[in-house]
């Protein structure tokens, strides 16, 4: 241990610690600038009927696929709809889904990660139970349960939370086994504390980094999944990017604006989970200023 | 040389008696790699194999329940304008009569022998429609893998070893922008470019190879990205391992470390990513072939969903699934082949 910790030292003396700063640095810049991105396209989209200056669903024959102006910023679509008003408006679906998929995956990961660490069967139930969930593609499961039950908002909350939990219980589960066989938590054991009472004070405190990972790598997944199936059609029938996209495309060569901003939008609001998912990971990784070869 | 390959094949003889491969015919370029035990043990293939077999079950498993879930699943396969007997036929074929149990057994032993309800839409098996949109499918996803993988190779190689900041900085922020990029925006901007603008290629179908460029473009800059990060992070980690500092000290030449000692290590966890990468791949190519108008097992699967024809349906997810199933199970040996300490967690 010592050693290992003098030999760190003896190679990352000089360089090293200036480059972990600069890690630092640029995770915090990752972090500042996703979350950035998602409040400022959270906030757009919540307040959207304070920000939109034309209903999403007002149309207007007489000036259809007008390209951007004063009276129409982002310009207008095929029926005329203001681009702009329904930018804002379509963020609110995917929005909805990915934040209470999110929360639902999480429950539902958590809550069996920690069961399996109870005994051995329902160790191995639950992780077999995990391999199989990860062994259907994400989307191609989304698509038979939308088939099968319908396309509901409420559906798809539950759809993208059911392909995502593997991933939180396979965290939750490896950690609760380690934590097991530490000295602290036979004591708190020993002590008669109750399972709630370790659930809380014992386990979660340790893996709630991990979490916060899990958590926004979950969110990207589930951006990207929702609205590939809006883009398909099997989204829920209100203004949507996806859908705008997948509606507008048809007029890409001499229109391209109505479905370049619902485009634009959704990267940034994808790009700003991205960014805070990646900048997480790699705090939690903690390879900041990774020794590497001397040049 | 040959003489340090030697003194660095040290640990070889050591798990060579540890434990004989099985696999005689491994090509022998495997066997080069200094230090490594090629081959697989009998109990790690056989638990690869089994744990595929529970996996394909437990997706026969899901896709059951979620018939059952509606209800009336033989009103759910048969056409709206079913007769009563035809709706008898089907339920005492697929057991529907019957208690739970039985009709899970009957359920899965008809979908393993092949034996789907008749498409509604075309009257026929689902397995006439699909099993010739394979090669699309397949076509689509080993070409778009084969550019991910080089894309990301080679940025992820930069990111770590190019001397000059440029190349180490934005080709790897590119691609982070491009894998938070939905793939039907990425096939659209390509689109844009290359078939309106250039007029290059064309924006779909399934004649050519220069129709297949865009699409498996388009699928592949959104895992270019991932392969990059899980590469870069993994030639740091070895790049400060022992026996780099070893070789090091040795005074071998700085090409022949990064190359020899480096990169190969490193190709490893590339590899294990790769595998989990192939679902959102196969999943990413339902949206490409809506998005390119190919044909394939997604084209399939959606003009399905559009007509209800639940019989398609089932048969182009469970396809879908089991292949992916094959493929990752491939990926998980040949790692346990390359690298024996994968294979305990087979």
């Amino acid at each position: 241990m010592t050693t290992k910790a003098l030999r760190n030292f003896a190679i990352s003396a000089g360089t090293g610690r200036q480059r972990k700063s600069m890690w630092r640095r640029r995770t915090n810049l990752r972090l500042v600038v996703g979350a950035a991105l998602l409040a400022g396209t959270s906030i757009m989209t919540l307040g959207a009927p304070f920000f939109a200056p034309y209903s999403p669903d007002f149309y207007d024959l007489d000036a259809i696929l007008m390209p951007p102006g004063p009276a129409h910023l982002f310009g207008t679509d095929e029926i005329g709809r203001d681009v702009l008003s329904r930018v804002i408006w379509g963020g609110r679906p995917i929005l909805f889904i990915v934040f209470f998929s999110t929360i639902l995956s999480l429950l539902i990961g958590v809550t069996l990660g920690f069961m399996s660490s109870a005994n051995n069967l329902a160790n191995t139930a639950l992780s077999r139970l995990a391999d199989i969930q990860l062994s259907i593609p994400s989307l191609v499961f989304a698509l038979l349960a939308i088939a099968v039950a319908g396309s509901q908002m409420s559906n798809l909350v539950v759809v993208l939370a059911l392909a995502a939990w593997p991933l939180h219980f396979r965290v939750v589960r490896a950690h609760a086994l380690a934590v097991k066989k530490l000295p602290y938590f036979e004591a708190s054991r020993l002590a008669g504390s109750s399972l709630f009472y370790r659930v809380m004070r014992n386990y979660l405190p340790g893996v709630l980094p991990l979490l916060a990972v899990t958590t926004s790598v979950t969110a990207t997944v589930t951006a990207l999944s929702a609205t590939g199936l809006s883009y398909l059609g099997l989204g829920v029938s209100v203004p949507d990017w996806g859908r705008m996209i997948a509606i507008s495309k048809g007029q890409l060569s001499d229109a391209a604006w109505a479905s370049g901003f619902p485009a634009l939008a959704l990267i940034l609001f994808l790009l700003g989970i991205q960014l805070i998912a990646d900048a997480l990971s790699d705090r939690v990784r903690g390879r900041g200023g990774a020794p590497h070869e001397r040049r | 040389m040959a003489q340090i390959r030697q003194d660095d094949s040290f640990p070889q003889s050591q798990a060579a008696a540890l434990s004989e491969p099985v696999n005689a015919a491994v090509p022998d370029i495997l066997k080069r790699f200094p230090g490594r035990r090629v081959g697989m043990s009998r109990r790690g293939l056989l638990r690869s194999l089994l744990s595929s077999a529970i996996a394909i079950f437990g997706v026969l498993t899901i896709v059951f329940f979620a018939i059952m879930l509606t209800g009336n699943p033989a009103l759910l396969l048969a056409s709206p304008s079913a007769t009563h007997e035809e709706l008898e036929a089907l339920t005492r074929l697929y057991g529907f009569d019957r208690s739970l149990p039985e009709q899970y057994v009957t359920f899965i032993w008809n979908i393993i022998s092949g034996n789907y309800p008749r498409s509604l839409r075309l009257n026929a098996s689902p397995l006439e429609q699909i099993i010739p949109a394979i090669p699309y499918t397949l076509s689509l996803a080993f070409s778009a893998g084969f550019i991910a993988i080089s894309m990301g190779l080679v940025v992820g190689y930069l990111s770590v070893f190019s001397r000059h900041k440029l190349l180490r900085e934005v080709p790897l922020n590119v691609l982070a922008v491009f894998q938070a990029t939905p793939v039907f925006v990425i096939g659209l901007f390509l689109v844009l470019i290359f078939s309106i603008r250039l007029g290059w290629l064309p924006t779909g179908g399934s004649g050519s190879v220069k129709s297949l460029i865009l699409p498996s473009f388009s699928l592949a800059l959104m895992f270019a990205a991932r392969i990059a990060q899980v590469f870069r992070a993994s030639l740091h980690q070895v790049a400060s391992a022992e026996h780099v500092r070893a070789a090091r000290t040795r005074q071998i030449s700085r090409q022949e470390i990064r190359l020899r000692h480096i990169v190969v290590n490193a190709l490893l966890p590339v590899l294990s990513v790769l595998g989990l990468e192939i679902g959102s791949l196969l999943g990413g190519s339902v949206i490409t072939e809506s998005l390119f108008s190919r044909p394939g097992i997604g084209s399939v699967l959606l003009v399905a969903i559009d007509n209800k024809d639940y019989p398609v349906i089932i048969a182009a997810v469970v396809l879908i699934s089991v292949i992916f199933i094959i493929i990752n199970t491939l990926v998980d040996m040949v790692s346990a082949l390359v690298d024996p300490r994968t294979e305990a967690s087979l």
